[in-house]
């Protein structure tokens, strides 16, 4: 029983890496995804979800807007694609990808914002010899180090939302295509401070630490607090971009700072999950609370004034744009070095306008 | 070694915990509702699931498929819950994560797996299924019969201090599995087989059957746990439970039951879940920076774990 078990394993296993080293080339049109890659236990997994277009063959090019990218296979590696706000980019490319006729595979790690796993998917970029890279880095200077492989194999990158660490001068990338977090940041958290009457005390609830998006958008919302002599920021404290993590911390937070008037979180899920905390704590009045990304979840809590603000950064239009942007690279145009991506704060009063029903 | 060191060294844990909870106390603005809060909203859930772990740890083995198990369970679940079928939901959370856990203590006892391979490899399996299948979309909005399970109170002295419901579920559950391994033969024998399984299987015990039903409880328990929690957050995601296996291992160690098996117990657990709680808690509490808390919190698990084996040695010291 023993061997057959054994047996079994090792034929799932190479069943899984034979699965893997494929080319993602799958007719399918639906969103679902194909079951068989779910067996698998390779940590190296993409996600099985890849729409691709049919091949250009069956169009004249000349319908194409930039007939250079058409039939071009191109990757976009996420932070993950669990939260509401990637899938929003999933669909952003995906649907840019069939307007300019090009193939895209859409990836991102098991676990969020894991750089390992990032970094294995970029090396798989590499081997399957795609024609660009759209990347958003979970760590920017973590993922380094896989850039400038990709550079070395002339794989050009777009950089999505969250920017790759250039510093080092040894990695670059054809533009950079964001929804300005320091902006972001600011426009969430001058509107808390209005709403809190200029006064009280602010905490900051960041994500993983390393990531420039949590770096960006936290600088951002001290300095806006740094203006107003009757704000004290009392503390920063890491959630993960979690909404457990953050039910618990905020409730921690809550006996540290019982006077506490302002949260300022650095996603949605955060900001969630510290609302259901002072639901319990029955300080829901007591707190204003702002999040940032726009997700559906906090739209319905703005709606419903358990949350006070967040900050759409249009997921979809920015994943929209990356992948155009790539396809404009590849029919030979020349791009800015930054592409923003517009953006705006949500508050109840105009909540209504992003609310999908 | 002296009467007093000797005292200290035997009731390290409670000592260690009575410390922390302390000095949280007295940086809290509240104490008596920091500490309701602590226990009540925050070392239920992780107990239920801790217990699981202990139960598996007992038999000489390991269950690190809670996190992803809770996750399926509570997911799929989830997916009947939204659209108002709120006690089917719950049967079939119920099912599948015993269901999984029955199928671990297969692979364990029946295939004699290793227990960590059998459920490394079932967490990656079902965390796969769950995100690739499903395709991983959040699920939130449930109706207020359900998220009432969580947060609702069965007794209220204020809003924030009150026996919540996850306390008393949590407290059935530990009093039936205190109960089931210390009063029962079938306990008496998880012990033993954790202790040495081929001489308990000589002596007629079908060691097998108790391997399989312990893993079964344990995948239930995950499932319960996770179904929980999306009742608490009103929102069931699959990237849960990431950290519970290894949480949980903690837990269980620095209570005091060891890795080895046979010796300890559920008891023990609850001690170590109310350390890592409060931990945390006093942590944030005394605003340490979070880029410290981690190392602070490896530190003391560490130290707990060393006092528990000078604890072990002094034991075994007296008995020579």
């Amino acid at each position: 029983m023993k061997r057959i078990a054994l047996l079994l394993l090792v034929a799932v296993m190479i069943a899984a890496l034979v699965g893997c080293a494929q080319p993602a080339e799958q007719p399918a049109q639906s969103e679902a995804p194909a079951a068989p890659a779910a067996e698998t236990k390779a940590p190296e997994a993409t996600q099985a979800p890849a729409a691709t277009e049919a091949p250009a063959s069956e169009e004249p090019e000349s319908q194409y807007k930039y007939p250079g990218a058409v039939g071009k296979k191109a990757t976009m590696i996420l932070k993950d694609l669990t939260n509401p706000v990637w899938l929003e980019a999933r669909e952003g490319g995906l649907a840019a990808a069939e307007e300019f006729g090009m193939d895209l595979e859409v990836v991102a790690p098991i676990e969020s914002n894991n750089n390992e796993e990032q970094i294995a998917l970029v090396q798989q970029v590499i081997a399957q010899k795609k024609d660009i890279l759209i990347m958003c880095p979970a760590d920017s200077t973590g993922i380094v180090p896989a850039i400038e492989e990709v550079n070395a194999a002339n794989i050009p990158v777009i950089n999505l939302n969250t920017k790759i660490n250039t510093d080092s001068g040894t990695v670059h990338y054809e533009t950079f295509v964001v929804a300005d977090n320091t902006i972001c940041g600011t426009l969430c958290a001058e509107e808390l401070v209005r709403l809190a009457g200029e006064e009280g005390e602010a905490v900051i609830l960041e994500g993983p630490s390393g990531g420039q998006v949590t770096i960006d958008l936290s600088n951002a919302a001290q300095a806006v607090f740094k203006k107003y002599p009757n704000i004290k920021l009392v503390d920063i404290q890491n959630a993960k971009f979690d909404r457990a993590t953050a039910f618990n911390t905020t409730q921690n937070l809550l006996q540290a700072h019982p006077n506490l008037k302002i949260i300022f979180s650095c996603n949605d899920e955060m900001a969630l999950g510290a609302v259901e905390a002072l639901k319990e704590a029955g300080k829901l009045d007591q707190v204003v609370v702002g999040g940032i990304d726009g997700n559906q979840d906090a739209l319905k809590a703005i709606k419903e004034g358990t949350m006070e603000v967040t900050v759409y950064k249009n997921f979809w239009l920015q994943a929209y744009t990356a992948v155009e942007a790539a396809a404009k690279f590849l029919d030979g145009q020349k791009l800015d070095e930054k592409i923003l991506v517009e953006l705006e704060a949500v508050t109840p009063a105009n909540v209504d306008k992003y609310l999908k029903n | 070694m002296s009467k007093v060191s000797g005292f200290i060294l035997k009731q390290s844990k409670i000592i260690l915990l009575v410390v922390i909870v302390v000095v949280a106390s007295i940086f809290a603005n509240n104490p008596i509702e920091n500490i309701f809060t602590v226990i009540m909203s925050q070392a239920t859930f992780m107990l239920i699931y801790c217990l699981g772990m202990t139960l598996a740890i007992l038999t000489g083995g390991l269950d690190l498929s809670v996190g992803s198990v809770a996750a399926f369970s509570s997911y799929i679940g989830a997916t009947l819950i939204i659209e108002g079928y709120v006690v089917p939901g719950i049967i079939v959370a119920l099912a599948i994560g015993a269901g999984i856990g029955a199928i671990n203590g297969l692979l364990i006892s029946k295939v004699k797996l290793s227990p960590f391979i059998a459920t490394y490899g079932m967490d990656w399996l079902v965390r796969g299924l769950v995100l690739f299948i499903l395709a991983g979309k959040k699920i939130f909005g449930f109706s207020p019969a359900f998220t009432s399970i969580s947060k609702g109170a069965v007794v209220e002295f204020t809003s924030t201090m009150k026996i919540s419901n996850p306390f008393v579920i949590a407290l059935v559950i530990f009093l039936v599995l205190l109960f089931l391994m210390r009063k029962t033969t079938f306990g008496r024998n998880v012990y033993c087989v954790g202790l040495n399984a081929s001489a308990t299987r000589i002596t007629g015990v079908n060691t097998d059957r108790i391997i399989t039903i312990i893993y079964t409880i344990s995948g239930l328990l995950a499932a319960i746990a996770g179904l929980l929690y999306a009742a608490v957050l009103d929102c069931a995601e699959p990237n849960m439970g990431t950290h519970y296996g290894l949480m949980a291992i903690a837990a269980t160690l620095v209570g005091g039951t060891a890795i080895t098996g046979g010796k300890g117990g559920v008891g023990n657990t609850i001690i170590g879940v109310l350390i890592m709680v409060f931990l945390t808690n006093a942590l944030a509490v005394l605003g340490v920076s979070h880029l410290w808390q981690e190392a602070v919190f490896g530190l003391v698990i560490i130290f707990a774990a060393l006092m528990e084996k000078a604890r072990q040695k002094q034991i075994a010291l007296l008995q020579m």
